[in-house]
């Protein structure tokens, strides 16, 4: 071998002696890639709270279609009953002149009315009982459809097609009291069955089986007998005619016929104006479906100042290990308030999001939503240059720990250089809340509202303290998925116009859960103070 | 925790154990990955591999070696898979390269010594690398070797010989390697044969 060169063994040696200690400190998400791979159960929270998050839209969804098609269709029974519309028959509904002449106003008209089940507790009676009127039919338009009977707990509301006279009379009950035109406590049902028999042409109201239906109004439209005058392009038109089931049917089971038509050709017999109030709402029928109950939606983001509360757990018995060749900090510090150990600071926060309010009452509303909350503060450390193992306290059973070997390069104690840590967190909430309007008027109002946030934490960074006090190890995994936000706010809105109001006030929000695992033994728990801004669109 | 603890609580899959394990060896098998790959990521991804190989297979672990020495060959065998996957690497590993290497010497940081032999090795052609730091640094034979990367046990023993010279060549350069009758490592001097 080459003098100059050195032996194989040696050189060999050499190198081992040199490269022995060569170490490099990798980053953590290599440790989330192996942790994910090997514990991929651990992936379902994820899982579970997007399946949550989509269920939780398709139920509002869902909740509010079948509200509006409810509220809807009660809506256009009540204007059928009152007059203001007809059913024609491809189910179009038509609008009587007399009420399209006070709603002039572009209106969506609701096709394919379907008799499904609403329920409603308005409570709208004539101050008069009306005229009874006759309806007359064009039988050279008129398209045969079913009757469709409504069947409620104290009436029927009937839709019949026919060709003939709708007929009505006042008349009593057994117990003599006078029937009046009442769309009151009205239940209708999904059964359709209980059509009521066709009649003759003159289409006399026949009597359910264990009921007693009394035609309360046929109404026919002056207009109806002229349209070509008006051009209303109702030819097509059904009787409609509202019949009231006796509440003692007991005692009634004669079949009761009506057979003298009275005609009525005054429109203001009607008095349709009584029925105002409900055929005015026209928000109700303007209203898209998937947001039928609710009145409006606020779009907001609220940037806040984060902080947090930290305390330290009860002692933990930990197991010495006999061969442990790191002997750094085997035992936690002594309990203390761990507050005065570290130095912490404020940092920016920000939510944004946005919640649907459904009202309650005139002043008190309820609302859910989703909202993304970015949450982080700093703490005040010192780099000391280089990576030392470091104990972390992690808490197994009870009162049982065990110390976890960390490399940590910060601290607390004294170092030439500061370092500036951030601990943050990104997390998805589905925010609850209640509103109540304190102060207000058309164009401003003063609201107080309270929240509760189901919250999940996407992803963060976390520097916790080791089991000394004195360092700080990065341990994100240590962050807790599932937790939970309380909320309290207030708040001006300002009408801007075109629906738009302009909202701003002061909120603060509480995390109610450790921002770590149970198996950390230090509680923290985050809290915000921020302004929240944003804009509130009517629907 | 125990090497006993987180060896018992690895092969329960328990989280805790398996992070303890992770921490306590991750330093020095990433220095190992990174004298065979060609970057950091590389390195970090063979060390990521090799941990999972590692806790899949820690059932398998019969405490007649030390767990160290297990788990550091479970992460040279996959650096070394890794490599394979590469068809360049194939290539080179039969190739001689001998040129380029002054002007790379002057990118090496001179912070610590132990880290510039590891730059040092790095910046051997790849196939000179794998062979120097399979048989000089983790103790496999020229046969193994062969068999480990598909080549002639001659071709190994000649990857090797030219590794070394080269790798003689940069530390000298660096003045972290004496070639006269004596050699300096850090701090020490000692007599040659």
């Amino acid at each position: 071998m080459d003098n100059e060169s050195l032996q194989d063994e040696e050189f060999i040696r050499f190198l081992q002696e040199g490269t022995a200690e060569f170490k490099m400190y990798p980053s953590r998400k290599i440790w989330y890639g192996i942790y994910n791979d090997m514990h991929p159960a651990r992936k379902w929270p994820s899982l579970a709270v997007s399946l949550l998050l989509l269920i939780s839209m398709v139920y509002l969804g869902i909740n509010t279609n079948n509200s509006l098609s409810k509220k809807d269709t009660i809506l256009h029974a009540q204007r059928i009953a009152a007059g203001s519309i007809f059913l024609a028959s491809n189910n179009t509904v038509f609008e009587s002149p007399t009420d399209r002449l006070s709603h002039s106003k572009s209106r969506s008209h609701k096709k394919n009315l379907f008799p499904i089940i609403a329920e409603t507790r308005e409570t709208i009676i004539p101050e008069k009982e009306p005229t009874p009127v006759d309806t007359e039919m064009n039988t050279t338009t008129a398209t045969p459809v079913s009757s469709a009977t409504i069947p409620t707990n104290d009436y029927n509301i009937t839709i019949a097609e026919n060709n003939s006279h709708a007929r009505n009379e006042a008349t009593k009950t057994s117990d003599g009291a006078e029937n009046k035109i009442a769309i009151n406590n009205m239940k209708t049902s999904t059964d359709n069955s209980s059509t009521l028999p066709k009649e003759s042409s003159n289409s006399n109201f026949a009597v359910q089986e264990n009921s007693i239906e009394k035609p309360v109004i046929a109404m026919r439209s002056e207009l109806l007998k002229k349209p070509k005058e008006t051009s209303t392009g109702s030819e097509d038109l059904i009787a409609t005619a509202v019949t009231q089931i006796s509440s003692q049917k007991t005692e009634r089971t004669e079949e009761k016929k009506i057979d003298s038509p009275v005609e009525s050709t005054e429109k203001e017999n009607l008095d349709l104006t009584k029925y105002k109030p409900i055929v005015e709402n026209k928000a109700a029928l303007k209203t898209p479906n998937l947001i039928a109950k609710a009145s409006s939606i606020n779009y907001y983001i609220s940037p806040s100042v984060g902080f947090r509360t930290l305390r330290q757990g009860g002692a933990l018995e930990i197991p010495v290990a006999p061969q442990a060749t790191v002997v750094n900090t085997l035992q936690p510090a002594p309990l203390q308030n761990v507050n005065d150990k570290v130095t912490q600071q404020y940092a920016i926060n920000l939510e944004a999001g946005a919640t649907i309010i459904f009202p309650v009452s005139k002043r008190l509303s309820w609302s859910a939503g989703l909202q993304f909350n970015y949450t982080n503060y700093e703490i005040s450390a010192r780099n000391i240059g280089h990576s030392v193992q470091v104990d972390m306290i992690q808490r197994t059973t009870g009162n049982n720990g065990v110390l976890v070997s960390k490399a940590s390069s910060y601290a607390n104690t004294l170092s030439e250089y500061t370092a500036t840590l951030n601990n943050s967190t990104s997390q998805v909430s589905i925010p609850f809340g209640l509103q109540y309007k304190i102060l207000g008027n058309k164009n401003i109002s003063w609201l107080a509202g309270v929240s509760l946030q189901p919250t999940y934490t996407i992803g963060g960074n976390a520097y916790v303290l080791s089991a000394d006090n004195r360092h700080y190890i990065s341990a994100p995994s240590m962050l807790r998925r599932l937790n939970a936000n309380a909320g309290l706010e207030s708040y001006l809105s300002i009408k801007t116009g075109k629906g738009i109001s302009f909202i701003i006030g002061p909120q603060v929000r509480y995390q109610i859960f450790s921002n770590y695992k149970s198996t950390y033994n230090y509680k923290e728990k985050l809290y915000n103070a921020g302004v929240k801004v944003g804009i509130n669109k009517s629907f | 925790m125990t090497e006993e603890q987180m060896l018992a609580g690895s092969v329960k899959n328990n989280a805790i154990a398996q992070e303890a394990l992770y921490n306590r060896f991750s330093p020095k098998m990433l220095g190992v990955c990174y004298r065979f790959a060609k970057n950091r990521e590389d390195a970090e991804d063979m060390l990521q591999e090799g941990f999972i190989k590692v806790f899949t297979q820690i059932q398998n672990f019969r405490s007649e070696g030390s767990l160290e020495g297990w788990v550091r060959r479970i992460v040279v065998h996959t650096c070394i898979n890794s490599l394979k996957k590469n068809k360049k690497f194939r290539e080179s590993v039969d190739l001689i390269h001998a040129h380029s290497l002054r002007t790379k010497t002057e990118m090496i940081p001179a912070i610590m010594q132990a880290k510039q032999i590891v730059e040092c090795i790095r910046l051997l052609p790849i196939g000179y690398r794998t062979v120097l730091n399979l048989f000089a640094l983790e103790g496999y034979s020229h046969r193994e070797i062969s068999e480990l990367l598909e080549i002639e046990e001659s071709t190994s023993r000649s990857q090797f010989t030219r590794a070394k010279a080269m790798l003689e060549d940069m530390l000298v350069e660096k003045n972290i390697l004496f070639k006269n009758n004596t050699k300096k490592l850090f701090g020490k001097t000692v007599s040659r044969r």
